[in-house]
């Protein structure tokens, strides 16, 4: 269960003096709830997000998951615990483009610990039979369409069966034929017991959710 | 994964990461390389500059002393002329004898180069070599066949004599025939192994060539000087039974205090020590390896920086792939380990090409210039291994500057 607790994130800029990113929210997530964000531009979507998900510490409040408190965790230890529990899925599908498909779905493997070299493979390959690309093992990303790489994400943020999947804007660089492709796998990773975290402003997008949070920007 | 797979994985990604690269990377490589191929090619020098020193003292015999005279010809000094003395003379070899029985092996001898001699009906040009017989054992001398002369010999002024290796080959010369030459003769009791001759290159001694040599006991000839009665020497051979650095120094001493006394203080002759060279050749040495170790030290400083400087470039570069990395669950140490090996297999290419061009240069100066060289084998690893560290050492810093990077920020920028 992941509950965060009147998390709330504030940038200091010199210049501009406090930038209130979030103001304090609270939520509780259950086990394979499909949890959509929703919100106008600069209501702290993605802020929520990357705090939910241990990309950022917040400036308040604290998050636990499975009642671990992960917001006080150090660099390594955090780096860990997202490698651990949490597999993502970002508005533009982040590669290491010199590698190729099959390498880029292996890469939390590289930081993972305890998992057999063999086996992973092997899962890395279903994954990508999975979401429709199977043949493209060995191709490099830059060959591929949005749509495709997008996918290549998706089946790099099952490979170590993460518990949540964080989703930002998932579908924002798709037409609507991917688009429904991942929001359909998004839902059934959801079925199969995966709590998703899904950020858009789509209602097309909110509407695959079982429930929807809307953020409103701080006055 | 454990251990090995985290290595080889981050390998892999350096190398595919420098291959994206490789015209970046391989400039980058260039001042490694430069510091490697100048340590094994001054190495080389440097080792064959020793191993023919070291030749040399061995060629002259590492316990012996050597004594030269250096009034020759008909030449002498005004303080010769007013002290009397007329340099090495056979009561210095009688002095040496008396003072040191038992500790010390006293030759003596007399050179004369190019003496015309015939053998049968051919006729050749040789050193003639006149010594007593405990020069044999001091030069360590062996015999391939029949005998050297002895002491008898030598008391009974036997016109007997050895043939050298070359001449003995050359000539097809036997025991019991003659050779002839000057107005005087001496008849072959023994054929030498080859020997070579003394490497008395810089220390100035005058050289023998053994194997081109006929050698005899110290008998008068017509031409030599005489000295109060006495046959001048060319110089006194001995040989120390102790090995010691220190001892040699203080029979050196020693033997020079006594012929000084002999000679009335008169510095007519010269006194080598072998051993000397080589305590020399050790400290050359390890002054030369202090500033080689300087040169080395500096270029991989230098080619170290270069590619510091390359991997902050590429820490800017990929800072998305970095906060990627970071998000999927590398630790500090894992991004700061994907530096390190990306700098160290940096430095290795450079380390290759730097042994590449060091062998080729040494090659090249071993064909075209005639300096002793050999291939220091220690080179071929010393290079390499202060390669990696200067990898290991400049790849940390641009690591730890990736790993300040904010995750979420950096995959912003993309």
């Amino acid at each position: 269960m992941l509950v965060a607790s009147n998390v709330s994130k504030v940038f200091s800029d010199p210049q501009s003096g406090d930038i209130h990113a979030l103001s304090p929210v609270s939520l509780k997530t259950e086990e394979g709830e499909f949890i959509g964000i929703a919100g106008e531009s600069g209501a702290g979507k993605s802020t929520l997000l990357n705090l939910l998900s241990g990309l950022d510490t917040p400036t308040t409040g604290q998050i636990s998951f499975d009642n671990q408190i992960y917001t006080k965790l150090d660099f390594s230890e955090m780096a860990q615990f997202r490698n651990h529990n949490f597999g993502f899925i970002f508005q533009t599908p982040h590669m290491i483009f010199h590698k190729t498909v099959l390498e880029n779905v292996l890469l939390p493997w590289q930081y993972s610990k305890g998992h057999d070299r063999k086996q992973i493979k092997e899962r890395a390959y279903q994954l990508l039979d999975y979401v429709g690309l199977k043949g493209f093992e060995s191709r490099k990303p830059i060959v591929l369409s949005g749509g495709e790489l997008q996918r290549v994400v998706f089946a790099r943020a099952l490979l170590l069966e993460p518990k949540i999947i964080f989703a930002d804007e998932p579908t924002g660089s798709l037409d609507s034929k991917n688009s429904q492709i991942i929001l359909d796998m998004l839902k059934q990773q959801s079925r199969n017991g995966i709590t998703v975290v899904m950020v858009s402003h789509d209602m097309e997008a909110l509407g695959y959710s079982d429930r929807n949070i809307a953020l409103k920007r701080h006055q | 994964m454990d251990i090995r797979q985290i290595i080889q994985v981050d390998l892999h990604d350096a190398w595919l990461s420098l291959v994206r690269h490789w015209f970046r990377s391989l400039l980058s490589t260039i001042g490694i390389a430069i510091g490697v191929a100048s340590l094994v090619t001054m190495l080389s020098i440097s080792s064959g500059a020793k191993n023919k020193a070291l030749e040399r003292a061995k060629s002259l015999g590492i316990n012996t002393i050597r004594i030269e005279n250096l009034q020759k010809g008909n030449a002498i000094s005004d303080k010769s002329l007013i002290n009397k003395s007329y340099g090495l003379r056979q009561a210095d070899l009688k002095k040496l004898k008396d003072k040191y029985p038992g500790l010390l092996v006293v030759g003596g001898f007399i050179k004369n180069d190019a003496i015309n001699f015939r053998y049968r009906q051919e006729q050749g040009i040789s050193s003639l070599i006149r010594a007593n017989e405990n020069w044999i054992k001091v030069e360590g001398l062996e015999i391939q066949a029949g005998r050297y002369w002895n002491e008898l010999d030598q008391r009974q002024m036997q016109r007997v004599c050895v043939a050298g290796a070359g001449i003995a080959a050359k000539l097809g010369v036997m025991l019991e025939e003659y050779i002839k030459f000057n107005n005087s003769h001496c008849k072959v009791i023994g054929i030498q192994q080859a020997k070579g001759r003394l490497l008395t290159e810089g220390t100035g001694l005058s050289t023998i060539d053994f194997d081109n040599s006929i050698m005899m006991p110290l008998l008068p000839m017509e031409t030599d000087r005489i000295i109060g009665g006495e046959l001048a020497l060319d110089g006194i051979t001995i040989l120390s039974a102790s090995q010691q650095q220190q001892q040699l120094y203080e029979i050196e001493e020693q033997i020079e205090q006594t012929i000084l006394n002999n000679h009335g203080d008169v510095k007519d002759f010269q006194i080598i020590v072998p051993e000397r060279i080589i305590s020399q050749v050790r400290q050359e040495q390890r002054v030369f390896s202090i500033i080689m170790g300087g040169i080395a030290g500096l270029s991989l400083l230098v080619g170290g920086v270069g590619i510091m400087n390359i991997m902050l470039a590429n820490v800017a570069e990929q800072i998305r792939e970095i906060g990627l990395r970071i998000a999927l669950g590398a630790t500090a140490k894992r991004i700061v380990l994907l530096f390190v090996a990306t700098s160290v297999l940096l430095c290795v290419v450079g380390a290759i090409l730097g042994l590449i061009i060091g062998i080729l240069l040494t090659v090249i100066i071993m064909l075209f210039v005639d300096w002793p060289i050999s291939f220091s084998i220690s080179s071929i690893f010393v290079g390499p291994f202060f390669a990696i560290i200067a990898g290991v050492v400049f790849g940390i810093y641009p690591g730890i500057t990736a790993i300040s990077c904010d995750s979420a920020t950096s995959l912003k920028e993309y």
